[in-house]
């Protein structure tokens, strides 16, 4: 089953808070690249990108939803299907932590049955700064006014890792914190994630697809055979 | 989840709605006179027939043939009024009208002298009121871009004013100008022929009027659709969308709004802030503290003008786009026409107009494209994936911004229509590839390779010159107005229509959905019980009146409550709506009274007013903002419905006791006591009664001997209570007397606040008395119960379904609608009140006080007039008691009538409810009507028109022949003749005549037909029809 040709297809789907780094993150894993000023994203953005683990080829399709609270209602329509969902909060934001919370509710009572959940604590580059070197915050706050885009003032660190980490266990979540800025922990999320999906069942629920694509409850992939004209690497742009 | 009442305030717009719209109005009003009239503009040679219409502000002109002519003339602007002679046509009166511009327009009314004169008073009449504002005129119009761009060289015009004289050449120090005057315009000007288009602007403005004297003429709509000039874009966008009227009479209150509030922050600043760096970063002014600085402003500005609104992202791209091309304050104003009447509901908290028109454009690629969208439907493709976002920014952050502004330019021209008209284009111009897409993935990239290409030549290999010219984004606007001009606004108004209710619908489904998840504790309730405290909670929302019932009806009352109340993530409610929320579950907290005449039966409920809502809401306030969420109201539920004996005298003490000290003071157990005769209210017999006043006396009693014995529980917790007694005594000795005075005699002295009884004392007291035991033990628990909440009143909570039902009628589905709207309020009261009347008459009116526990033996119908009022029994109460119940102001001391106007009154404040219910099914209707009589005249007139062109329509034909049916013309079956018309429409006006195009421009105008889509006067039919044949090729594979 391990053809290379075919690729194993995970749709995973990306929420959280406004300005956590979810846009980032992606951008991370899909091109190894940063942006300090990314411009929000209105409604989803997607993506794709090939990873090999083991043996197998696992193509991920990546839905990069819109965070604010009043975009919520279009959420569904992104994660209908999704087989994994990497939810990001920001270490330097409480609040961006309930909002991931109670994603995760939503995603476990309303997305497909089996779907992996990670979740993700990001911008850990401005903790570790932050506490390795105390200066840097006045730094970025007099090189440009503007640039500084958290309200938070000081970037201390508002979610403990410890705290995280025992919320996922008892949700039975993955759990990551990770940096887009610095790549920190980024590919690590998408890793495990892989090493998660039941493959065997995804391409045997591909080659069934006829059949129960009516059904939303399926874990209904999209059919590699029915598609000459792969998205292709060139997507991944 | 706020805005919830919102979405069901919406009003579908009416005729004078549209026609404000259309013509570009601040305000939706009725035209004071309404008249058929000529006009024209002298100096031109073209002369119009249509309707003028004169407003309190305006003077409006529309043609009969919507395309040619329109005018809207602030009064302000009008310099005189002329009478001209009619001699060879007499029995007409014809004015002229010069304007601040200098401009003068010739109107000749077709009517009777009467109408004509009528029109003369009322104009006079408005001219008058509006002379104060004349004066502002000249220091607007120096900000105007255009009269700098006319006055630039002041030789060659005869304009008649001086104002230019003063400007100096660098024009940015006197006109309102966006960013890109200092950070340069996107696209490259040399290629847009900025050059030229200015130069036909100037010289439409000089015979045709400029900023707010503008006149829109046929060439008007040419010169918008080839793309503005960026210099001029941000003026000409002020202009077509109407939002320079707005920027006109408000002067200064942007930079007041930013002053008034200059240091606050909200959750809506915090997000925007956010975003300041996010926003177009690409172009120079955002990387630069300038343009970040007034994006900040516009959006803080924005979130404090529209509160309910608050900011969106989107609006942030939107905004910075705006900033380009215009001021700080020119884009404010054209963003709250955006917000508010062009795009209504786009960035609001629930976005409903955005899902709305989804919704509408997913069902305009059905009817269009019905093989296109079988292909979507069987491979699970979601249109909106792609399409919203081109929606929510306007395709500015889908295509290259050079063309995104052509689109705006069209967008607020046109009007909405735009939007979905290009975006049927980019769907049909990729249908091929469409076709093959099995997922949203492909599809989105499909369309982002397709508008990163936009300026790629169709045919690249072609050796025309003309073709080759020809690019994919003008071919994408050419499909969009030609192939989809049987998409019009009232396309649009009609589908919004169609889909509207199941929009709303869902979006209080998925609110309810996330309130519930929202909520930390279900308390005892369980998934099920919490969804019917919610639906509880929503109706209650839906039917609950402002709390101000003085406010004239017309005021948006909703509005106020969510504005005040709402903190954007949780819809909450005042105390008002707590009231009926309350008398929805516990049947002691309403009135019901069943009512019986002889014809029909009814339940007319009602809410009191007394003390306890209050304590109830107090104490529910969990999170003290004076005001319950859900979470609120199950915690509060939670605290009373699920208790034994014990816990319920326990909820009821600490109900009482304000300040949680563990003791009632006197004043409080009063209350207390007021409490328990407001509960028992209802209830037939003296018992109840009874049972309070020797509950009353033994509270006394008992709190007393505990008090006068100090020593006996000195040690214990009485203590606090003697020394508070003490200190109270030597502060205050006057007040001490007198609350000696109000107690048994020979009763300790303690003031009438301090703390009196304690908990145990209480109890026993409760306890002593049977009924109160029975009813601490079960009745109370049992007088809360969620009814059932019926889904179609969730639907129509409007409408007062509990005496629809009772007189038989359902009210689900369409007959509910039907009768929902012949039962309106006011039809239903007077039905009601005549019903009374006729069974008074006979004797059979009869009135049913429903008890709440119905304990005691309530088969005693005791008729309105007889009942038991309290007053009456004041015997049976003991003398000490009696004193201090009338000292003190309660709900006890109103005598039946006041019972009656309370009633009165909350039937006068659902009446202001449901009125918009029955004002939206009646203007559904008037509208529709009018549809189609417009339609109906639009016909005719073409068709008349038509005749004169018969070489033009042979050509018509013949492209009609190459042309492949459209799906949307064989849907509506009647209209072979339609689409002839349509064709006609164009082509007739291809014969018309081309009056700008000196030598130098028609180089420049050439570019112009070959986009251009109502007039292909310079195009051959043949080479329309290459044109065209490329996307209906591709369609006819589908």
């Amino acid at each position: 089953m391990s053809e290379n040709q075919k690729p194993v297809q995970v749709k995973l789907v990306l929420l959280g808070e406004a300005a956590v780094g979810k846009s980032s993150v992606v951008l991370r894993f899909v091109q190894n690249d940063f942006q300090e000023y990314k411009e929000p994203t209105i409604g989803a953005a997607f993506l794709t990108q090939k990873c090999r683990l083991e043996d197998k080829v696992i193509k991920f399709e990546i839905w990069d939803t819109a965070g604010q609270e009043r975009f919520r209602s279009l959420a569904p329509m992104y994660y209908r299907n999704a087989l994994s969902a990497v939810v990001v909060y920001d270490i330097t934001s409480s609040s961006s932590f309930d909002k991931a919370k109670s994603w995760v509710k939503e995603l476990q009572r309303q997305a497909s049955p089996n779907v992996i959940i990670a979740l993700v604590g990001n911008k850990l580059d401005l903790v570790e700064k932050s506490e390795e070197n105390e200066d840097y915050l006045d730094d970025v706050a007099s090189f440009d006014q503007n640039a500084v885009s958290e309200p938070s003032q000081t970037h201390s660190r508002a979610i403990s890792r410890d705290e995280a980490q025992a919320y996922a266990e008892e949700s039975n979540l993955l759990f990551f914190e990770t940096s887009a800025k610095t790549s920190e922990g980024v590919v690590e999320v998408f890793t495990e994630i892989a090493k998660k999906i039941p493959h065997e069942q995804i391409l045997n629920s591909t080659k069934s697809r006829a059949q129960d694509q009516s059904q939303q409850n399926n874990v209904s992939l999209n059919s590699t055979e029915n598609q000459p004209k792969q998205v292709g690497d060139n997507c991944a742009c | 989840m706020s805005q919830l009442t919102i979405l069901r305030g919406y009003k579908d717009p009416d005729k004078n709605d549209l026609l404000c719209d259309y013509l570009r109005l601040p305000q939706s009003s009725t035209p004071l006179i309404d008249l058929s009239a000529t006009f024209g503009v002298h100096g031109t040679n073209q002369v119009f027939y249509g309707n003028i219409y004169l407003f309190d502000h305006f003077l409006c002109f529309k043609s009969y043939d919507l395309r040619s002519c329109v005018a809207t003339i602030p009064l302000y602007s009008i310099r005189r009024v002329e009478r001209l002679s009619t001699i060879n046509q007499p029995g007409t009166l014809a004015l002229s009208f010069i304007l601040w511009h200098g401009l003068k327009l010739v109107v000749q009314l077709n009517t009777l002298k009467p109408n004509s004169d009528d029109f003369c008073n009322h104009l006079k009449r408005c001219l008058r009121d509006q002379l104060g504002l004349m004066k502002s005129v000249k220091g607007f119009a120096k900000g105007c871009y255009s009269e700098w761009l006319v006055g630039e060289d002041i030789d060659d015009t005869n304009d008649a004013n001086d104002a230019n004289d003063d400007i100096n050449h660098d024009p940015t120090s006197t006109h309102h100008h966006g960013l890109g005057f200092l950070f340069k315009f996107p696209g490259d000007p040399k290629k847009l022929r900025e050059k030229s288009k200015l130069r036909l602007w100037k010289d439409y403005f000089r015979l045709h009027g400029r900023n707010i004297t503008l006149v829109r003429y046929p060439q008007f709509t040419r010169l918008v659709q080839v793309g503005l000039p960026s210099k001029l874009r941000g003026e000409m966008w002020e202009i077509l969308s109407g939002s320079i009227y707005d920027r006109f009479s408000h002067p200064g209150l942007y930079q007041q709004i930013l002053d008034e509030h200059a240091g606050e922050s909200t959750m809506a600043t915090d997000e925007i802030e956010k975003d300041l760096n996010r926003s177009l970063p690409e172009y120079g002014a955002y990387q630069d503290p300038v343009g970040i600085n007034a994006l900040r402003r516009v959006l803080t500005a924005y979130s404090w003008r529209n509160q309910e609104l608050g900011y969106c992202q989107a609006m942030n791209i939107l905004v910075a786009a705006l900033l380009i091309y215009m001021s700080e304050e020119q884009t404010f104003w054209f963003l709250d026409k955006i917000c508010t009447r062009i795009l209504p509901g786009y960035y609001s908290a629930s976005m409903y107009g955005t899902l709305l028109d989804q919704k509408v454009f997913e069902h305009l690629v059905q009817r269009t494209m019905p093989s296109l969208h079988e292909h979507f439907t069987a491979s699970d493709i979601q249109l909106s994936v792609s399409s919203l976002p081109w929606f929510l920014s306007l395709y500015i952050n889908s295509m290259p911004l050079v063309f995104a502004f052509r689109i705006i330019d069209c967008f607020v021209a046109f009007g909405p229509r735009v939007l979905f008209q290009v975006g049927l284009a980019a769907l049909k111009v990729n249908s091929d590839k469409l076709m093959d897409a099995t997922d949203d993935g492909m599809v989105l990239s499909i369309f982002r390779d397709y508008f990163a290409n936009l300026e790629e030549s169709v045919s690249p290999q072609s050796s025309d010159p003309k073709v080759l010219n020809i690019t994919n984004f003008s071919e994408l606007l050419v499909v969009a107005f030609r192939e989809f001009s049987v998409i019009t606004d009232d396309t649009i108004i009609e589908e919004r229509r169609r889909f509207r209710g199941g929009i709303i619908k869902s979006i209080e489904l998925f609110s309810k959905r996330s309130a519930i998840r929202n909520l930390k504790d279900y308390g005892k309730f369980g998934v099920d019980g919490v969804n019917k405290i919610f639906d509880h909670f929503f109706y209650a929302l839906c039917k609950t009146p402002t709390p101000l019932a003085a406010l004239p009806p017309s005021t948006p009352s909703k509005l106020r409550i969510s504005e005040e109340l709402s903190d954007r993530t949780e819809t909450v409610i005042d105390l008002t709506t707590f009231r009926v929320f309350l008398s929805d579950i516990a049947s002691w907290a309403r009135d019901e009274k069943m009512i019986t005449n002889g014809f029909q039966q009814r339940v007319v409920r009602s809410v009191p007013e007394n003390e306890i809502y209050t304590k109830m809401f107090h104490k529910w306030d969990y999170t003290g903002r004076a005001a319950l969420g859900l979470q609120d109201l199950v915690k509060g539920l939670n605290g009373v419905m699920f208790n034994g004996l014990l816990d319920n005298i326990e909820w009821f003490f600490t109900l009482h006791d304000s300040d949680n000290d563990g003791y009632l003071t006197k004043d409080e157990l009063v209350q207390l006591s007021e409490s328990l005769l407001f509960i028992f209210r209802a209830e037939p017999g003296d018992a109840y009664l009874g049972a309070v006043s020797k509950f009353m006396t033994n509270a006394f009693e008992y709190a007393d001997s505990l008090i006068e014995q100090p020593q006996a529980v000195k040690e214990g917790d009485k203590d606090k209570a003697e020394t508070v007694k003490k200190e109270a005594k030597q502060k205050d000795p006057l007040s001490a007397t007198e609350a000696s005075d109000n107690c048994i005699p020979g009763s300790p002295q303690v003031n009438n606040d301090d703390p009196y009884i304690n908990l145990p004392t209480f109890r026993m007291v409760c306890l002593a008395d049977e009924l109160l035991e029975a009813f601490f033990d079960q009745d109370l628990t049992r007088s809360f119960s969620f009814e059932h909440v019926p889904q179609s009143a969730i639907d129509h909570p409007l409408i007062d379904l509990s005496t629809l039902d009772d007189i038989g009628i359902g009210s689900t589905g369409l007959v509910g609608n039907i009768l929902g709207g012949i039962f309106s309020k006011d039809n239903k009261e007077m039905l009601n009140g005549l019903a009374d009347e006729i069974g008074k008459s006979f004797g059979k009116h009869h009135v049913e006080y429903r008890p709440a526990f119905g304990r005691v033996n309530s088969q005693v119908e005791v008729e309105e007039k007889r009942r038991p009022a309290p007053e009456e029994k004041d015997s049976s109460i003991v003398s000490g008691m009696a004193n201090l119940l009338s000292s003190t102001p309660s709900w006890f001391s109103r005598s039946k009538s006041d019972h009656g106007r309370q009633e009165q009154e909350q039937v006068h404040e659902r009446e202001m409810v449901e009125k918009p219910s029955s004002g939206t099914i009646s203007s559904g209707g008037g509208s529709g009507e009018q549809a189609e009589e417009e339609a109906l005249l639009d016909h005719q007139h073409t068709s008349t028109n038509g005749e004169s062109h018969l070489a033009s329509i042979k050509a018509a034909q013949e492209a009609l022949a190459n042309r492949q049916a459209f799906a949307i013309d064989q849907r509506d079956d009647n209209d072979d003749d339609d689409t002839l018309d349509d064709s006609l429409h164009s082509t007739e006006e291809a014969g018309g005549e081309f009056a700008i195009g000196s030598d130098e421009d028609e180089d420049m105008m050439d570019e112009v037909d070959a986009i251009d889509l109502d007039d292909q006067h310079a195009i051959g039919a043949e080479e329309a029809a290459k044109i065209l044949n490329a996307p209906v090729d591709k369609d006819q594979r589908i």
